[in-house]
């Protein structure tokens, strides 16, 4: 395993971060350089001592999973771009989601910077998700907080009353108001 | 996938069928089409088609799948019970071996419109067409879907939604 560009973003002297994260310089050394394979307790070290996190991701080898239409980096891209991207990557999402069959995807929270109102609505197409493939909630979606008003999302006078009525239970959780049709994709 | 790279893999394609000496068509809808034709839209993830010889494109498809490391099925035709026999081709390119076609997009209104996905983009794409296509009432509208689909077809929703489009302006 190679950390060498573990601090490249955030450069401290390699002393400095060899005595925050208990190592000696030669073994933090020979870590970057590869020649060293760390434990996990180490690699927790080194990345408190970068102010870092590190999340285990398990991937079986060879997986066909396309990790870049999981929920944080979905959420990632439509905070690049117009409010409305939601339509494109959050539908992205749940493409892959059916079609890899990998509760994985759905893992991990949205990203900090993706606003209250998309968040929420990524977290009730999860809850969605996962009731109909007889999955767990993931615990991020069940605690995200519902709207404090009401989000009807086809912005039409007229289908509100279709809405209120056809949108499934888990999106009114987050006061929010789909068409039945919503996650159909064909 | 963006234009050019939808393009690059179609070319791909052509390539691959060459050599098979194999000639088809590709008809292309969906997101990809409002992509493609009416740079409506800046990417798809995937390009929803309807295609002949369909085993010999299918296999293709994979092969160039494989050559850009797409997935499998970023060319699939699991739309193809949903299209009207009514539907016109404008082709969008042509190479030796192959024939790249879009629906014009009268024919994208009235399938958008009979999908009646309005909480998603389908909205977006229905409002683009009206205005692409210069329409002024919901007469108009729902005229051109019953060039293709019989009235009985036409959700509820649909009639809601182009009515209130029309009414706001």
């Amino acid at each position: 395993m190679n950390i060498g560009h573990l601090n490249e973003k955030n450069p401290v002297s390699e002393r400095v971060l060899a005595r925050k994260a208990g190592l000696s310089r030669t073994t933090l050394r020979l870590l970057k350089e590869g020649k060293l394979n760390p434990t996990l307790q180490t690699l927790q070290r080194l990345a408190e001592a970068e102010g870092l996190e590190i999340e285990l991701v398990r991937y079986p080898k060879n997986s066909s999973i396309q990790s870049e239409f999981s929920t944080a980096v979905v959420s990632l891209e439509a905070t690049k771009e117009a409010f409305n991207s939601w339509k494109i990557h959050f539908m992205n999402l749940v493409d892959e989601v059916r079609r890899s069959y990998d509760p994985r995807l759905l893992e991990l929270p949205p990203v900090r910077q993706l606003d209250e109102k998309r968040s929420a609505l990524l977290a009730a197409i999860v809850l969605q998700l996962c009731d109909e493939l007889h999955w767990p909630f993931p615990k991020w979606a069940i605690e995200m907080p519902r709207l404090p008003h009401p989000w009807f999302l086809a912005e039409t006078e007229s289908l509100k009353a279709s809405a209120i009525l056809e949108s499934p239970i888990l999106f009114k959780s987050k006061n929010i108001f789909v068409l039945e049709n919503f996650l159909k994709r064909l | 996938m963006e234009s050019s790279e939808i393009k690059k893999y179609l070319e791909s394609l052509n390539s691959k069928l060459a050599q098979k000496e194999i000639k088809g068509e590709i008809g292309i809808v969906g997101g990809a089409a409002m992509c493609l034709a009416f740079k409506a839209r800046a990417a798809t993830k995937d390009v929803d088609a309807i295609f002949e010889p369909a085993q010999a494109i299918r296999q293709e498809a994979k092969a160039v799948a494989q050559e850009f490391s797409l997935p499998q099925d970023w060319l699939n035709d699991a739309v193809k019970g949903f299209l009207s026999p009514k539907i016109k081709k404008k082709v969008l390119w042509q190479w030796s071996h192959l024939t790249i076609w879009v629906p014009p997009a009268d024919y994208l209104l009235a399938m958008k419109a009979i999908s009646a996905r309005w909480d998603t983009s389908d909205r977006d794409d229905v409002l683009f067409l009206i205005n692409q296509l210069q329409l002024k009432s919901s007469k108009e509208v729902f005229k051109i879907i019953e060039d293709f689909y019989p009235k009985s077809r036409i959700p509820p929703k649909t009639q809601f939604f182009i009515e209130e489009i029309f009414d706001q302006d």
